[in-house]
This record gives structure tokens, C-alpha cells and sequence, in this order.
């Protein structure tokens, strides 16, 4: 009966998908070997964000370190509580002396970025 | 090219040709859990993308399978994708340790462009899964899935190519847009152009017949110089009638009832369930109607090896049996055919006479047994419904090497596939049809 061989592709369908995202997924995060975000990782060190901040350490470069930055209940210079969207608007309207990054990253990088700082 | 089996296995590999393609091309990398949120959203975007592919009743697809196994497996497929889409941000937030993605209201715009998409992937899944439950007729139904397909297409797609970083390398984003544009061209192929055309090549109503109190035959005839399409006996073609008089159009599938044998004419027979289906007794001869046909695998023609069918119906659901048993008349078949039809009477009972003549002539070897739930207090035949005993009757204990095809309203299908389960009947031996693409 075709109803029931639909049920059998469907399920066969179903499970190559949740079982390829699955893999996949882990091959990206552990097979790589790479912890990080490497897109906004790169991004970071090409947008020249590595001259004012240390990724791994909280000591003051030029701006404030960085490192553990979601781990805290306050971003350090502003005060806001540490969110992604208060890190997106430190990036687009920052608080204080850091350069603005609104015309210098995409939606997507300053994404990649905050994700990237998510993992220090 | 692409035998049925490849074209099975064609999909689930195009709908994670992205995240294969984010692994091996090295976008970011996160954690597991992260990782497994984005390929969710990869996954779920091109099982949206690819609906309207299965919808669109492209016959290289859908021929293999058969149109209405196709639309379900269209509408098992958008619940998959409504589920991705859910543990997307779930896993994006698990991932990050921040309940902040899914509890904020102090989001980007794109993240509630992102929201809003999976707001309406849900509700276009809910409507079309639970349609009989909301008593949502059919046309509303249609008229809100054709809105809400695209706009989700267009927002998923936008939502994606912002936020998603992991679609910036420029292949990857080539093949994002290559998959956005087709399904939108697809759209419009499917809902726009395709229909103008058969616009142009109407089709002519020629005969209405009355069958029963609530019943119709409306026979149409191909565009001047055309013959009829070549099709099998059990396949069914959409109409949509042009008719004036202030009726409705409206294009719907009804099953072909006609011989493939008849060259000159095809025919539907339509019972008067619902809004658009009363008015057919409106239709008159000289009315035209745009024709798109014909689709289904519900037939015995496929496969001609099996020569002792039972044919099991109720009702309405004897139009594609019926086209069987005529093209078996007219080709003269030698296969031996038991058919139990279900009515409340045999007033009733579409094409009874006709049945009648066919069991007369020898060609197919048909037996005919009427099953009446209301039959009047002279009737000695069977009464009730199709059961297992009747089934056993009439076709014998040994249920081995037949073929069972089933076609009636979903209580009687119900009922019959309980019974036939009863008596031990392989699925691999039975054959249903069920009218609406929704259930």
C-alpha cells in the first residue's frame, strides 16, 4: 500500500536528515578541532580589534580585556548587563571612546563576532 | 534519468547540501550545541524551499510516486521543517548558555523577522494539518496557504542571509539564492503562469448528468483539434470551471469516471459535498473549464500482472473503480473483479445500472455486491456495511493473490483497513485512494 510506503520514506527521509545534522554538527565542533568561531575570530584580528583588546586576559590593553566577557553580569566600560544585543550595540554605538563598527561589519559579522566572543 | 529510487534519495541529500557545505568549506565553529542549532535552521530552510517543488505537480517528480502521495509526503515534510525551526533557537540559546535569544524583547530587527517566520511556519502547519478540525473549508484554506508559503520563503530567505554567517562564503550564498529564486520562480510558475496557460486551451462542458439526488456527470470536451490526454483508468485531473452566472471558480481535482478507451471526452463524476461541489448541478453545457490532468497511480493498469482484484467502495468513492471497469469493458480484460459497493440504498448507488450491464457482459468476470446501510423492506441482499464477514463471503477465505482497491469516505476506509488487517491481507495487496490531499 503506497500510504505505507510513503510512512517507511518518510521516516527513512527523516532520520538521514536528523542523523546528518547530528553528524555534522559534531564533526564542526569537535572533529575540526578548532573551539572557536573562526570566522569571527578572524574577523576580529582583521578588523583590528586585537590592538585595543587581550582575548585572553581581562587586563586593560587599550580597551578592556575581553576574556570570559559572558561569563560577567556587566559589560566593563558601559555597565549594561552583558547580553548579545548590548555587545551588537557596543559594536554599532559604542559607548564611549572605541571606534563605531556599523558601517565596517555586516549584520553577519558583527553575528560571527559576538558569537566568537561568546566563547572566550 | 533518475530512476524513482535516486529521486528518493535526491532529496534529503539537497536538503543538507548546505550544512555539508558550511562543514567542509569551514565556516564558523562552535559548540556542538550551537553547531546542531544552525544545522537545524540549514535544514529546515531548504525543506521550505523545496515544498513548492513537491507541490507543483512537475510530472518528472510526482510520476513515480503518484501526486497525492507526494502532497502528503509535502505535508509530513513542512511538520518536519515546523519542528527544525523551533529547536533552532532553542539550541542557538542552549548553545550559547543565554536564555537571551528566546526570552529578550531587545532584539534586531532580523531576529524578529527570524521569529515572525517561524510564528507563521507554525501557523501554516497548524491550519493545513488540523484544516478538517478548524472547519476551515477548503479555498480559505488554499487562499491562506498561497499567501503564507511565499512570505515565509521571502523572510525565512532574507532572515537567513543576514544573520546566518555561516552562509557568507560566496559559494555558499551563490547556491542560497540559486535554491531562494527557484523556489520563488517555482511559485510563480506553479500559481501564476501554468494556469494562464491552461487559460488559454479551455476545455468545454458538452453533457450534465444527474446520477443521483446529489450526484453529476459533467462531461468535457478537449480544445477544437485536440484529443483527450492519454491517461489511466483511476486518475483524476483538476478543473476549474468558467461558468459565469455569478458561480464560482475555483480549481479542484476530482477523479476522471470515463474510459481511457474514449478518445473524444472525459468525464467527472462530482458529489455535492461542499460549497463549490453544489453548485454543480449549476454547470451547464457550453460552460468552459481549464483542465490539468491527469495525475494519480490509483489504478490497475500499473500493474497487469494482478488479475483477481476485489474492489471494495462506498458512495462517491466508486468514480475511479468505475473508470477501471470501464476501460476493462471496453479493452475486453479477462480479469475477475468481486466488487462490494456501500450506499444507503440503491437510489444511491452512482452508475448501479450501469454496474449492472458490466457484470452482464462477461468482460471483466465482475460480481457485484451491493452493501446497503438503509435499504428499503424488500432488499435481500447484503445490509450494513463492508466487514470482515462480508469480505470473506464473498471473496473466499484465501485472500492470497488478490488485490484489494479501496476508495470511500474515511470511515469506510477506515473500517475496511481495519478488516482487512483482520484477515491477515498484506498491506503489499491493497490499494487506496483518498480524495483529499488534506487528511
Amino acid at each position: 500500500m503506497r500510504k505505507v510506503q510513503l510512512k517507511y520514506a518518510t521516516s527513512a527521509t527523516l532520520c538521514f536528515i536528523a542523523a546528518a545534522i547530528i553528524v555534522l554538527a559534531g564533526i564542526r565542533a569537535w572533529v575540526t578541532g578548532e573551539p572557536h568561531s573562526t570566522a569571527g575570530a578572524d574577523l576580529f584580528q582583521k578588523k583590528g580589534c586585537t590592538q585595543c583588546h587581550f582575548t585572553d586576559s581581562r587586563e586593560t590593553k587599550v580597551g578592556p580585556g575581553l576574556k570570559g566577557l559572558f561569563n560577567r553580569e556587566k559589560l566593563p566600560e558601559s555597565g549594561r548587563p552583558v547580553t548579545r544585543e548590548n555587545v551588537r550595540r557596543q559594536l554599532i554605538d559604542p559607548y564611549e571612546n572605541m571606534p563605531v563598527f556599523k558601517d565596517k561589519l555586516t549584520k553577519a559579522q558583527q553575528e560571527a563576532i559576538i558569537d566568537y566572543l561568546n566563547t572566550l | 534519468m533518475f530512476s524513482p529510487l535516486s529521486r528518493i534519495l535526491l532529496y534529503p541529500l539537497i536538503v543538507i547540501l548546505p550544512a555539508v557545505l558550511v562543514t567542509a568549506l569551514g565556516a564558523t565553529t562552535h559548540g556542538f550545541v550551537s553547531e546542531l542549532g544552525r544545522n537545524a535552521a540549514l535544514a529546515a530552510v531548504m525543506i521550505i524551499l523545496l515544498q513548492g517543488l513537491l507541490a507543483a505537480r512537475f510530472k518528472w517528480i510526482s510520476h513515480p510516486f503518484g501526486l497525492d502521495i507526494l502532497l502528503r509526503f509535502h505535508k509530513y515534510m513542512a511538520m518536519a521543517a515546523a519542528v527544525l525551526l523551533l529547536l533552532h533557537p532553542v539550541l542557538l540559546a542552549a548553545g550559547s548558555g543565554s536564555l537571551d535569544l528566546l526570552l529578550s524583547l531587545d532584539q534586531p530587527w532580523y531576529i524578529w523577522l527570524g521569529k515572525i517566520t517561524l510564528l507563521l511556519v507554525l501557523v501554516n502547519v497548524g491550519v493545513s494539518w488540523y484544516q478538517r478540525k478548524l472547519h476551515l473549508k477548503f479555498e480559505k484554506w488554499r487562499f491562506v496557504h498561497d499567501i503564507l508559503g511565499p512570505v515565509i520563503i521571502v523572510f525565512a530567505f532574507i532572515h537567513s542571509i543576514t544573520v546566518g554567517h555561516d552562509l557568507q562564503h560566496p559559494f555558499i550564498q551563490g547556491l542560497w539564492i540559486v535554491f531562494f529564486v527557484t523556489a520563488v520562480l517555482v511559485f510563480v510558475w506553479h500559481r501564476v503562469i501554468r494556469p494562464r496557460q491552461l487559460q488559454k486551451n479551455l476545455w468545454q462542458v458538452i453533457d450534465v448528468q444527474q446520477e443521483t439526488s446529489d450526484v453529476w456527470t459533467v462531461k468535457l470536451k478537449p480544445p477544437q483539434e485536440k484529443k483527450v490526454f492519454e491517461y489511466l483508468p483511476g486518475q483524476f485531473q483538476f478543473i476549474t470551471f468558467f461558468r459565469g452566472r455569478n458561480l464560482p471558480v475555483e480549481e479542484h481535482h476530482w477523479t476522471i469516471s470515463s474510459s481511457p478507451a474514449e478518445k473524444n471526452f472525459v468525464t467527472s463524476t462530482i458529489k455535492a459535498l461542499g460549497d463549490f461541489t453544489a453548485t454543480i448541478k449549476e454547470t451547464r453545457p457550453g460552460d468552459t473549464a481549464a483542465v490539468h490532468a491527469p495525475f494519480g497511480r490509483f489504478t490497475s493498469t500499473l500493474h497487469p500482472e494482478e488479475k483477481d482484484l476485489v474492489f471494495l467502495a462506498g458512495g462517491i468513492g466508486i468514480t475511479p473503480l468505475m473508470s477501471m471497469l470501464r476501460h476493462m469493458r471496453d479493452v475486453q480484460a479477462d480479469h475477475s473483479v468481486v466488487l462490494l459497493y456501500g450506499n444507503p440504498d440503491t437510489d444511491q448507488a452512482v452508475f448501479h445500472q450501469e454496474i449492472k450491464e458490466i457484470e452482464a457482459g462477461g468482460h471483466p468476470d465482475l460480481k457485484v455486491v451491493d452493501v446497503l446501510s438503509d435499504p428499503n423492506e424488500n432488499w435481500d441482499g447484503e445490509s450494513g456495511y463492508i466487514d470482515r464477514e462480508k469480505i470473506i463471503r464473498h471473496c473466499g477465505e484465501d485472500l492470497s493473490g488478490k488485490t484489494f482497491y479501496v476508495c470511500g469516505p474515511p470511515p469506510l476506509i477506515a473500517a475496511v483497513m481495519s478488516a482487512l488487517d483482520e484477515l491477515a491481507v498484506s498491506h503489499r495487496q491493497i490499494r487506496v485512494e483518498i480524495f483529499s490531499f488534506l487528511d
